[in-house]
């Protein structure tokens, strides 16, 4: 009996101290300011949340380099979300736990919304890296803010970027696109205002982004034999699709990706060259002509050996806003950072649009994507013209 | 010292260590606190399904899933309270538990090839939601933000510390009651040998469903716990994989067919996770093997889980 009695004792007792080793946060340097970041580093989608945080990394060695905010230093405490709604819910009490002035992440929709929660209960600002969902920022929050386009945005850039390649011989379209959230949002929107751009639709292609084989999507794509194909999804899955019409030949008119995890992606220009030639993508992508960028994406090949994933520029950006933010408000205090985000102006930066400025919802009134076009196994940006680096090519004449 | 001593002495020193954890915890500590209660919630309703009556399920994120829409969509569509929509999604749970288990067995569907059908039924659910508009669709519900008592939403997480206290209380208590019944009596039967049990009379199908049941009924309410604490659900969330393996992996650390099994499951694998998830933020990665390597572990060396260990060894003792 007593013997029982001691081993549950013992157990209660190694409880109360995983409890309480779980609950040390390393806030002894308290001499410095802290932004927390909420990203996935393990799963399916730790590259990309590994590349967020890098970057981020590049931005705040890049103002500490500068002499810090008014003198303190910033210091980036990074939490794993694991990909997870919970996860991230659980690093964000984490984070503030660890008393940091600001939140960012977290690369899926899901997870942001529970984290713009959490932030708006304990009242300290929320800063967007990537997340497009298009109700993000619906719920009447005060402490979230987004820099990135939403899918809206891209859809509507969609729709009117698509008249400087669409000819008039061009009369349908079809699209691809992951069932979840992000590739059905887009799909959506365009659906509901393809009558601006005088197309038909005649294909609503969906596949699940986990899909092994795209195979019998595209069988299905060639038989409706459309002008356009728009592809939305993420990079495993479009570049299944994307290889699968290069392995069969198949010449669309004209291939435009919205937001496509894909195309504008250096591995996937890595991988299929000139093979890819041809094909569009509107999606984000940092500004050519800005210095800043140039420093960012040298930075970043040298420091982590590889071409800067696109996304990644928002885990930059989040940072320097915050930065801005934070010299402008001169305090940690969530209240007054938060005013001074809602304040932000902010003319230089690395992304293609004009100045970062936030509506009342948090949403970055100026944001854009841009159109890029894969040339001789490289990406060039082609529209708008402010930001172009080359000419469009149509592969081919649209069949009479 | 008999099963029925250890259980009070685990009854009381648990008591204590929730009474404690809800006056001293804060923060991001009552956070993983109502996280580790999730999880031993789930476990628990895994645990009458599944340990109790031997209906292995893969896809207890269904029950889930359902119980947090139902709930949800009734708040957001019609206004009604998560107080009342919990207990419609438990009962709309219980109702596809009863049919999936229908289904199932009628068709002689048994051990591994039940277990895969469940696993199935989660997937259809996942994608059904992912494609109906009217539920929010892929792109999932928000519960508004108010923070009104009367709908389910509180300032202090320590209310819904206590909320979820109290559901994964009942859930013990029902196991506790269900366990000296004869429908107790009769699911061991069911688990041990069912041709057996039905020569003796018992009717299988129909305590099968009641397990089943049972079970999706607490899953549910996890389900809308969950949807109420962190104020927004997706099919890629409620209906996930993952949410079936969290109901699992309680019971087997903790060891499942036990009462309070599922609960010290829960309570050393949730902040072991966090632990590991701290520990290693430099390498990510190494926190999902350590957690992989310690499932192994208690599957190899400690097949009954630290409960099932502690009662066979108590038992074992008495016998000398």
């Amino acid at each position: 009996m007593k013997r029982i009695v001691s081993v549950l004792v013992c157990l209660i007792l190694c409880f109360i101290m995983m409890f309480s080793f779980t609950g040390c946060s390393d806030d002894s340097d308290s001499g410095t300011i802290k932004i927390g970041s909420i990203h996935p580093l393990t799963g399916s989608m730790a590259y990309e949340g590994q590349a967020l945080v890098n970057s981020q990394k590049i931005a705040v060695d890049y103002i500490n380099e500068n002499g810090g905010i008014n003198g303190k230093m910033l210091e980036l405490k990074v939490v794993d979300s694991l990909g997870t709604a919970g996860g991230s819910a659980t690093a964000a009490q984490k984070l503030i736990n660890m008393n940091v002035c600001a939140l960012t992440g977290t690369y899926t929709s899901g997870s942001a919304q529970v984290v713009s929660r959490t932030a708006e209960k304990a009242g300290i600002p929320f800063v967007v890296t990537v997340a497009a969902s298009d109700t993000l920022l619906k719920n009447g929050y005060k402490y979230s803010f987004r820099i990135q386009p939403s899918t809206v945005t891209f859809s509507s850039n969609f729709i009117e970027y698509l008249s400087s390649v669409k000819t008039d011989d061009m009369k349908t379209v079809a699209f691809i696109y992951e069932d979840s959230n992000y590739g059905t949002g887009i799909a959506e929107y365009i659906e509901e205002h393809i009558d601006e751009t005088g197309l038909e639709i005649v294909g609503m292609i969906s596949y699940s982004a986990s899909a092994s084989t795209l195979s019998s999507e595209v069988t299905k794509l060639i038989s409706l034999d459309p002008d356009i194909v728009v592809p939305i999804g993420y990079y495993s899955d479009q570049s299944l699709f994307a290889k699968e019409i290069i392995d069969r030949k198949v010449e669309f008119p004209c291939v435009i990706g919205v937001a496509n995890g894909a195309f504008s992606d250096a591995k996937f220009t890595a991988t299929y060259g000139e093979k890819a030639d041809g094909f569009f993508d509107i999606n984000y992508r940092y500004n050519p002509y800005s210095e800043e960028t140039e420093y960012l994406l040298s930075t970043y090949r040298e420091k982590y050996g590889e071409e800067i994933p696109v996304c990644a520029i928002y885990g930059y950006e989040s940072i320097m806003v915050l930065a801005d933010a934070l010299r402008r408000a001169g305090t940690t205090d969530a209240e007054a950072l938060r005013q001074a985000l809602a304040e932000t102006e902010m003319g230089d930066h690395v992304l293609p649009q004009g100045a970062i400025k936030f509506d009342e919802t948090g949403e970055n009134i100026n944001s854009a994507g841009v159109m890029i076009q894969i040339q001789n196994g490289k990406h060039v940006i082609v529209y708008p013209k402010e930001y172009a680096e080359g000419e469009i090519i149509l592969k081919k004449e649209a069949k009479k | 010292m008999n099963t029925k001593k250890i259980n009070n002495v685990t009854l009381i020193s648990l008591a204590v260590l929730a009474t404690a954890f809800l006056i001293v915890a804060d923060g991001y500590i009552l956070c993983i606190g109502i996280s580790v209660l999730i999880a031993a919630l789930l476990g628990q309703s895994w645990n009458i399904m599944s340990g109790y009556a031997g209906q292995f399920s893969f896809g207890h994120a269904v029950f889930f899933g359902i119980g947090a829409y139902t709930s949800t969509l009734l708040y957001t569509m019609f206004g009604v309270s998560p107080w009342i929509g919990m207990f419609v999604g438990a009962i709309a749970a219980a109702l596809v538990g009863s049919a999936i288990g229908f289904l199932s067995f009628r068709y002689k569907l048994r051990d591994d090839y039940f277990a895969l059908a469940t696993l199935a039924f989660a997937e259809i659910f996942r994608i059904i939601f992912n494609n109906t508009k009217v539920f929010g669709g892929a792109s999932g519900i928000l519960i508004p933000y108010v923070q009104n008592a009367a709908e389910f939403q509180f300032a202090s997480d320590k209310t819904y510390f206590a909320i979820i206290l109290v559901l994964v209380a009942a859930a013990t208590v029902f196991i506790a009651f269900m366990t000296r019944s004869k429908l107790g009596l009769n699911l061991v039967a069911i688990k041990a040998n069912q041709e057996a049990a039905a020569a003796l009379g018992v009717n299988v199908l129909k305590y099968k469903l009641i397990a089943i049941s049972a079970s999706a009924v607490f899953a549910a309410l996890a389900g809308t716990f969950y949807s109420q604490y962190y104020g927004f659900i997706d099919p890629s969330i409620v209906f996930a994989s993952a949410i079936s393996v969290e109901a699992i992996v309680p019971c087997i650390i903790g060891g499942s067919g036990t009462l309070y099994g599922p609960l010290l499951g829960a309570l050393l694998i949730i902040p072991l996770q966090e632990i590991c998830n701290s520990a290693f933020t430099s390498i990510s990665g190494v926190n999902m093997i350590l957690y992989g390597v310690l499932i192994a572990a208690f599957i190899i060396f400690c097949p009954d889980g630290i409960y099932g260990r502690i009662i066979k060894f108590a038992n074992k003792k008495r016998g000398k």
